[in-house]
């Protein structure tokens, strides 16, 4: 079973191409459909050798391949700028100078070329299964080797035929897949399709446009027999009699309808330790309604009913959902059902704490990926997203799927999960509720009370699977920037009588709800530091599976 | 030029080569840590990036310091300065503007120009010999418009132009070689949006590494002590000054209550009207440099959205600058060069030495000269010639070609592609402005005078 690779380099380490959605933004990943085009182009340009055409007629049949592209973690979009380029078709005053004639002026157009640095990291489209090409390939690699761009004309690169059919992939890459499966697809994607190649002169109406052009000059510049000739001939071919104030044909931007739904299939962990928690997660953007940090237990014990909810419409009661036993009672066994943690914008300079969204965790021990995208399929497919009615003020918050675009690093599971290489040192975004009451009291024995409270953490690692941490080091601050204190500072207030004794000062976290009757378990901010890398996502103690101890990996140890 | 010749060059090019390619580490001639000033684009902003680089755990910062169509620009000013200069003999197309300015700066009928323009060529204007400068323009030797609707009316280079295409390239190889090079499109030529239409071949940018943004601060002590509490009124002009602080002035303009109107300067919202500062007198408070109306795009000072009214960023420091200039080959492969009808490879093969050596050549002169941007940004190479790597499959071989070594690789390109048979203008295609074109080149002066003279 032969396959084939289509292999291409940015040359300049850039990909210039507009995403046909977003205007201002570039497209990632590149559409199938536009490495088609590409080599269509490369061959109506080189005199449409027969051996060629025939190749293509061939690749469109193929179906859409998989890719294999640099991680999304490795490409960068450049900031969205307006310039303003001279142009040629307005005979208008101006007072706008010419860069490389001062002396002349020129009105100007706003422009954008949305483009994303992907630096010299090979990219490839892979059919696994293309018998069909081998007679073709020798054709194929010829006309590969014409192809001078993908997308803007700046966005040069340099294609060829991979000569192996391994695929290529490694932590640095990412690996889309086509599937059927359209609830699971982060998105869809051009594919070219059979019959392409032979629609797009009809499409873009070029041949007419050049007929048109070549008769019209005979005739303008023709006379006697030449012209009438030429003017029976235009009238053949258009349908009209020839008039000067006739209009050429216009010209048609070659179309491609035909889409196919993609996942992405993120690599599996090398030789990391990981925890509990599956590190694919499926990631939920907050598109309205701005939210503080300090609002994750609202939004995930909302979430949280909202998908109990939305699933016990459609299914029976499911343990991995409500983390309870079909009879209702608590579930045995540790880690045994989904949590739901908040992602927000903490760990670097200008952090501000913001909950940008909200990933679904999925345990380990839900082993069954159909059942999975079976219930989540449905929630996490629909295009009306989930509103939440979040009581912050007047707001409501609205969450939808992530999809390709989403280029926000607090948004991409790696974030959170270090996959596929893991890292040594974490640090909590939101605090770690303790899962019992330390028996030192911390302002009597202050050592005693750290060390034990150490220990609950090394228990808690412990529980999701992981490994006891070296080092375990407890603050009420995050080591994260823009991450609020574990709890709110307390001040007292004098002179007011029937007023509380004392009121919130400055940021921090709520306590997480305690038992009727009980007090608010501690809760504290920590780093933990394993001897090797894990992966995540690591959530530890007892608010977990609503996002309360959720950590994120500390660039360079804090 | 050591192993790199004419030859090598041929091969290079016949082949299954790639692309030559160089990246150019550049430094601020001011010196390494030197803060450089890159280009804003609309409202103020900077273009800026994230890259990772090998050698580092976190993802760099990096500013965009010049475009690909800046660059395209430079270097064919670097190739006009090489013509200008005799080291090297290229086709252009120029149209002279000398006749048209009076010396004593007295517009008249026949010299209606208010600044002298002189000569423009293919190698200066935006669109090649696409342009609307060249098409409105009319051949001196033929005493026909350069580009017509009407072929009767059209110059015989037009009428060779409107068949141009990429397999028959020879009539803008003997006019305008750059266009093959740094791409082309006759978007308004007889065939419209389907005019021929050559992509660029060579694209070249420099981007500024790991940038650390500063601001720019603006202030102005007046040296005559004008304060802001001291009211100006406007008054009728009559060609002398149109403001008065002297509300018993006879010229001052008055309002329908008989009150003297507060001098506000059209075209100048900022600040209030009758402020000294509305004729630019008094002091500019100490403020930063911030975005203006239609900033979009990033704020680096802060990572959020650019807004107008922020403080902007003014200046960056970097570790370094890098040009990287790709020339592509098979975008040269693609075209061909029939002389009276017949296709030769040997002959192909001659032209598309002579675009690739003009490549390299024009990256070499635009080196050899430095890099100076704009004001406050003027880099340098920090090594002595271009090293470039010729990008076989599976392989790249060095190439180093000082800027003399690429002149004599042109040149000695240009004979072999002339022993072939290929037309090569060594002198100009001179060409005579319309009169509508020179009328409108006016009109468009006067708006730039009115302009500024409402901007001071």
């Amino acid at each position: 079973m032969a396959g084939l690779t289509i292999a291409w380099e940015y040359l300049t380490g850039y990909a210039v191409s507009t995403d046909p959605v977003d205007r201002n933004r570039p497209e990632w990943p590149p559409h199938p459909a536009r490495v088609f085009m590409a080599l269509a182009a490369a061959w109506f340009e080189t005199g449409e050798p027969e051996d060629e055409g025939a190749a293509l007629r061939e690749l469109e049949r193929l179906g859409p391949p998989e890719l294999i592209l640099p991680a999304r973690s490795n490409v960068f979009e450049r900031s969205s700028v307006t310039l303003y380029v001279p142009v040629n078709d307005k005979n208008e005053a101006s007072a706008a100078k010419l860069q490389s004639a001062p002396a002349v002026t020129r009105n100007k157009q706003a422009r954008t070329l949305p483009r994303n640095w992907i630096g010299h990291f090979p990219c490839r489209a892979k059919w696994p299964v293309a018998n069909a090409i081998g007679p073709h390939v020798e054709a194929l690699d010829r006309l590969c080797a014409k192809v001078t761009r993908l997308g803007h004309s700046s966005s040069l690169v340099r294609m060829w035929i991979e000569p192996s059919d391994a695929l290529g992939l490694d932590e640095q890459s990412d690996h889309y897949a086509p599937t059927t499966n359209r609830g699971a697809a982060l998105g869809h994607l051009r594919v070219a399709s059979a019959g392409l190649l032979d629609s797009l002169p009809a499409q873009t109406r070029v041949r007419e446009i050049e007929r048109f052009a070549e008769l019209d000059l005979a005739i303008r510049s023709g006379g006697g027999k030449e012209q009438k000739s030429a003017k029976a001939e235009f009238e053949a071919a258009f349908g009209e009699p020839w008039r000067s104030a006739t209009k050429p044909p216009p010209f048609g931007r070659p179309n491609v309808r035909t889409e196919s739904a993609y996942t992405l299939q993120r690599q599996p962990p090398a030789d990391a330790e990981h925890s509990g928690f599956d590190h694919h997660l499926a990631i939920l953007r907050v598109t309205s309604g701005m939210l503080p940090a300090a609002a994750t237990l609202r939004v995930t014990s909302l979430l949280r009913k909202t998908v109990i909810k939305r699933v016990e419409e459609k299914h029976r009661k499911l343990a991995w959902i409500n983390g309870h036993d079909p009879n209702g009672g608590k579930q045995t066994g540790d880690d045994g059902h989904v949590a739901y943690a908040p992602l927000v914008n903490v760990g670097h300079e200008h952090s501000d704490g913001a909950l940008l969204g909200i990933a679904i965790v999925f345990p380990n021990a839900w082993k069954n990926l159909e059942e999975r995208d079976e219930v989540f399929s449905p929630l996490l497919g629909s295009d009306a997203g989930i509103v939440l009615k979040v009581k912050q003020g007047p707001r409501v918050a609205t969450l939808q799927p992530i999809d390709f675009n989403e280029t926000r690093w607090t948004l991409a599971p790696e974030a959170w999960t270090s996959s596929p290489r893991g890292a040594r040192v974490w640090a909590s975004a939101t605090p770690v509720v303790l899962d019992r009451f330390p028996k030192a009291e911390r302002s009597k024995d202050r050592v005693g009370w750290t060390n034990e409270v150490a220990a609950l953490i090394i228990s808690a690692c412990e529980r999701i699977e992981l490994p006891p941490p070296l080092s375990v080091e407890i603050d009420t601050t995050s080591w994260l920037s823009g991450a609020p204190r574990a709890y709110s500072k307390r001040r007292s207030l004098r002179g007011q009588p029937g007023v509380d004794r004392d009121a919130p000062l400055g940021d921090g976290y709520p306590f997480f709800p305690a038992k009727t009757g009980s007090a608010s378990r501690p809760q504290v901010h920590a780093r933990v530091e394993f001897a090797e890398p894990v992966v995540g996502p690591v959530l530890l103690g007892a608010g977990r599976f609503l996002g309360y101890g959720l950590f994120k990996p500390l660039a360079g140890g804090g | 030029m050591g192993d790199f010749g004419l030859q090598q060059l041929r091969e290079a090019v016949a082949g299954r080569a790639a692309a030559f390619r160089t990246k150019v580490e550049l430094q601020p001639a001011g010196g390494p840590g030197t803060k450089v000033f890159p280009p804003t684009y609309a409202g103020a902003v900077y273009a800026v990036e994230k890259r990772r680089l090998p050698d580092k755990v976190e993802p760099i910062t990096c500013v965009l310091l010049d475009s690909v169509q800046s660059q395209a620009n430079r270097m064919e000013e670097a190739l006009q300065t090489a013509v200008d200069e005799g080291r090297i003999r290229l086709p252009v197309i120029e149209v002279d503007f000398s006749d048209r300015f009076s010396r004593d700066g007295d517009p008249t009928d026949e010299q209606p120009l208010l600044d002298p323009i002189g000569k423009v060529t293919s190698l200066q204007v935006p669109h090649r010999i696409a342009d609307a400068i060249l098409r409105d323009s009319v051949v001196t030797e033929e005493d026909k418009q350069f580009r017509h609707k009407d072929l009767k009316k059209e110059s015989s280079y037009g009428q060779r132009l409107r068949r141009v295409s990429a397999q028959d390239a020879t009539v803008l190889f003997e006019l305008c070689p750059t266009a093959l090079l740094f791409g082309m499109w006759d978007s308004t030529g007889p065939k419209g949006g389907l005019g021929a239409k050559f992509e660029r071949a060579m694209v070249s940018e420099i981007v500024g590494l790991n940038a650390v943004f500063g601001v720019k601060t603006s202030s102005r002590l007046d040296p005559l002590s004008i304060k802001a509490g001291a009211t100006i009124y406007h008054r009728n002009a009559d060609g002398g000054l149109d403001w008065t602080s002297d509300t018993d002035d006879p010229a001052v303009v008055k309002d329908k209550k008989g009150n003297p109107v507060p001098y506000n300067r059209s075209g100048n919202s900022e600040g209030t009207p009758g402020n000294p500062s509305k004729a630019n007198h008094s002091n500019v408070t100490p403020s930063f440099g911030k975005f203006t109306k239609g900033a979009e795009g990033l704020n680096p000072l802060t990572d959020t959205d650019a807004r107008q009214g922020q403080i902007a960023p003014g200046g960056v420091t970097i570790d370094c600058a890098e040009q990287s200039i790709v020339l592509s080959l098979p975008a040269l492969r693609r075209l061909k060069f029939p002389v009276n009808g017949d296709c030769m490879p040997e002959r192909d093969a001659a032209a598309r030495t002579v675009l690739a050596a003009l490549g390299l050549c024009a990256a070499a002169l635009a080196d050899e000269s430095g890099l100076d941007l704009r004001s406050r940004c003027l880099l340098w190479p920090t090594q002595e010639s271009l090293s470039w790597e010729l990008l076989q499959r599976g392989k790249a071989e060095a190439v180093s070609l000082t800027a003399d070594e690429a002149v004599e690789l042109f040149n000695q390109s240009v004979e072999a592609a002339k022993n072939e048979g290929l037309p090569w203008r060594d002198d100009p295609l001179v060409l005579q402005p319309s009169e509508q074109l020179v009328q409108l080149v006016a009109n468009s002066q006067r708006l730039t005078v009115d302009e500024g003279s409402e901007a001071e």
